[in-house]
């Protein structure tokens, strides 16, 4: 079963991150495969995406659930295929990084086929399930902070705090040069 | 690129496919310094999107002892006189030859099946199977950086052997899916790109030189030899010496106007690479090639999944099993039954193309296969399994009469048809066209049921699935003699010039001998080509080097 887990660093207030995060209509265009949305209600969407299944691509229709909502901190989610077998669920925690105007973010989801050939299928899609959570992640990272030279994958468990470890280094390394940056016409003649 | 002959092969293979990657190997084996070029970026032809098996008559593998003269009346009876008796004879007398020589000599592994010829009941024929040979699978990571120019298959992506893909429409419960597994796990490849992997390894380990993204263009020539090859790549044109060549570079069922000219009816779907453009028929033609079996393709009836695509266009899949197996039957506009349903593809397409003179249309085009519920929850439909939810592609009517209208079937002559199949079917006996009475629909077939192949369709919902007119690729091309060499329209020989696969003119005529009868007649005429392109080099080799001024 396709499995991901996720922690990031962002260079943004947790204020701004969950701004943006809170509209599904912010990021949802930045899915891989995406096609469409609508939003049924608060806590209800439908999604269309079309997916790889190896070297074949899918439109998958996908209704998308809210189960948990902690304003500016967390959301659950369930996720039902309407025109596959598939099901999933996931959550996105958001907290204060540890560096100023910064938020860590850790993201988990799991999807899975069913069917009689869904192990089979599973195993298929685990390259687009994959890549497809590093390309929305970098996305939104480049959407609320504007920085384009970001980009995520995801790492084994050993990588993944290096990552964070590396990810803490870059925003205190950026935060500095603009401070450097900034001051340095003040103190131009 | 160069615009001057400064490059020279002995022999140079347009086309990497089954014929092609043959071709060279036997090119090289006997001498020849050997060039492929490919016109796609990815190695494999139409054989690395395919099944990967093989029809090859008295093979090695066979359980039982085949005949000489039981494959030759069958493949003479099936051609029907559109080839050159003395083809078919070397294609009966060679195919096990190039199975032997490749399973010794490269990587190439064959397995024995059991899969019955296609026209089973016909003299000559093999209805126990056997001469259709599959691919042991092979590991991609055998093939190092050229895994990833190997061309991907849309349909046969998951590694299954041919026996398990046919009879798990028929069984599906008997379907391994851990086994499956297991074998993508270990980075195991299956059908054509097993077939393709294991070909290109012989060719990498001999050190022949493959270039992708290199198209032929044009034959050279100069005082009436063939010199070289005009060639098309990322860098402009140039031309590229050679004593002979092969063209193995497909048909051309991707040009819609050299189909419109030549084929019967609208082709609306393809499975094969759309890089088969007829540009080996076009060189040919060029040099005054005689062109024989230009009416003939591989057909099949096909459905696309509305929105799956492959390179950003829709995959056609194989309607087999919706039509060959228990509670199906397929029907027209009129609501009538036409034809054998489960005959094999290619014969079951030709049905298709039935023109009516009066209406002045193709009667059997659009046609729908009919399913009801009882198939729906014991076979699958597509790629759906029978216990997954229904697909949103997969209309379904809870009576006959909606489906007539909603599909503009006329509802009395469905409903009249249904009544007599169900009588046919309850029976186990179809004496309107004898379906599930040959070996080859019975291997297919679900061996629980009461009868393999009939079942009536009495229990709603009932699906329909739209047909389309499909071809795996076509048969139609310069003809040659029994050495590949091309001939032109006096009969003479083309010097230096050879064909093979779908890029010469079939040697089965209108007919499909068996599961495998694409490649195993491709590989065959890419294993004479490369021998004889091979010995007319080494021959000539004065001659050209004069002709090319060096």
């Amino acid at each position: 079963m396709p499995e991901i887990t996720y922690s990031t660093t962002m260079a943004a207030p947790r204020a701004t991150v969950w701004e943006f995060v809170r509209d599904i209509n912010n990021w949802a265009p930045l899915t891989r495969g995406y096609q469409a949305h609508e939003i049924v209600n608060e806590r209800e969407s439908v999604w269309t995406v079309k997916g790889d299944l190896g070297p074949i691509s899918r439109i998958t229709k996908f209704h998308v659930t809210i189960t948990e909502w902690v304003e500016g901190e967390r959301v659950a989610f369930t996720v039902n295929g309407l025109n596959e077998p598939i099901n999933g669920s996931g959550a996105i925690k958001i907290a204060d990084g540890a560096q100023a105007a910064s938020t860590a973010i850790q993201g988990n989801a799991t999807i899975e086929m069913g069917g009689t050939l869904g192990p089979v299928v599973n195993h298929l899609i685990v390259p687009f399930v994959e890549e497809g959570a590093d390309e929305l992640v970098t996305r939104i990272i480049i959407a609320v902070t504007g920085d384009e030279t970001v980009t995520v994958r995801r790492r084994n468990p050993l990588i993944l705090a290096l990552a964070g470890i590396w990810n803490l280094v870059r925003v205190s390394v950026k935060s500095i040069l603009r401070i450097f940056f900034r001051r340095r016409p003040e103190s131009s003649p | 690129m160069s615009t001057d002959l400064d490059r020279r092969f002995d022999v140079i293979v347009a086309g990497s496919g089954g014929a092609g990657l043959t071709a060279a190997i036997l090119a090289h084996d006997n001498g020849a310094r050997v060039l492929i070029i490919e016109r796609s970026d990815k190695v494999g032809g139409t054989t690395a999107v395919s099944g990967g098996g093989l029809w090859v008559p008295l093979n090695h593998h066979l359980a039982e002892p085949d005949s000489r003269e039981a494959a030759l009346t069958y493949c003479k009876r099936l051609t029907a006189g559109r080839a050159d008796d003395s083809l078919v004879e070397t294609f009966v007398d060679t195919a096990h030859e190039m199975a032997r020589y490749l399973e010794e000599k490269t990587p190439v592994q064959f397995v024995a099946t059991s899969m019955p010829d296609y026209q089973s009941e016909l003299p000559g024929a093999r209805p126990q199977g056997g001469r259709t040979l599959d691919q042991e699978f092979y590991p991609r990571a055998e093939l190092g950086e050229w895994a990833a120019k190997l061309r991907p298959s849309p349909l046969m992506f998951v590694p299954l052997r041919i026996e398990e893909a046919m009879k798990s429409m028929g069984q599906p419960r008997g379907l391994n899916v851990k086994s499956i597994v297991e074998r993508m796990q270990q980075g195991l490849m299956g059908s054509g790109n097993a077939l393709v992997g294991r070909l290109l390894k012989g060719c990498l380990e001999r050190g022949i030189e493959i270039e992708l993204k290199t198209r032929a263009r044009r034959l050279v020539r100069e005082d009436g030899l063939l010199i070289g090859v005009e060639v098309e790549g990322e860098g402009g044109t140039g031309q590229i010496g050679a004593r002979a060549v092969v063209l193995a570079c497909g048909g051309f069922e991707w040009n819609s106007d050299l189909w419109s000219r030549f084929q019967p009816g609208t082709l609306a779907q393809h499975c094969s690479p759309p890089y088969n453009e007829g540009d080996a028929l076009l060189m040919a033609s060029e040099l005054g090639a005689d062109l024989a079996n230009m009416s003939e393709a591989w057909l099949y009836p096909g459905f696309a999944i509305p929105g799956e695509e492959h390179e950003d266009r829709p995959v056609s899949r194989w309607v087999i099993g919706e039509r060959t197996l228990p509670h199906s039957t397929v029907v027209n506009r009129f609501g009538r039954r036409f034809t054998n349903e489960g005959a094999n593809y290619n014969d079951m397409a030709k049905a298709l193309l039935d023109f009516d003179p009066t209406t002045y249309s193709y009667r059997n085009l659009p046609s729908w296969c009919i399913m009801d519920a009882r198939y729906r929850r014991s076979y699958p439909v597509m790629t759906v399994m029978p216990r997954d939810p229904d697909p949103d592609w997969l209309p379904k009517f809870d009576s006959l009469e909606a489906l007539a209208a909603r599909l503009g079937i006329d509802a009395e002559g469905l409903r009249s048809t249904i009544d007599r199949f169900n009588r046919l079917a309850a029976s186990g006996k179809d004496d309107d066209f004898n379906r599930g009475e040959s070996a080859y629909e019975r291997w297919i077939g679900d061996p629980n049921a009461a009868h393999p192949n009939l079942g009536p369709l009495e229990e709603p919902p009932f699906y329909a699935l739209p047909i389309s007119l499909a071809a795996a690729g076509t048969k139609g091309g310069p003809r040659t003699n029994t050495k590949g060499q091309v001939l032109n329209v006096r009969g003479g020989v083309i010097s230096g010039l050879y064909a093979a696969g779908n890029a010469m003119a079939g040697v089965s005529g209108p007919g499909y001998y068996g599961g495998g009868g694409t490649i195993g007649l491709a590989m065959t005429w890419g294993y004479i080509c490369g021998i004889n392109a091979a010995q007319e080099a080494k021959a000539g080799a004065g001659t050209h080097e004069l002709a090319a001024g060096s």
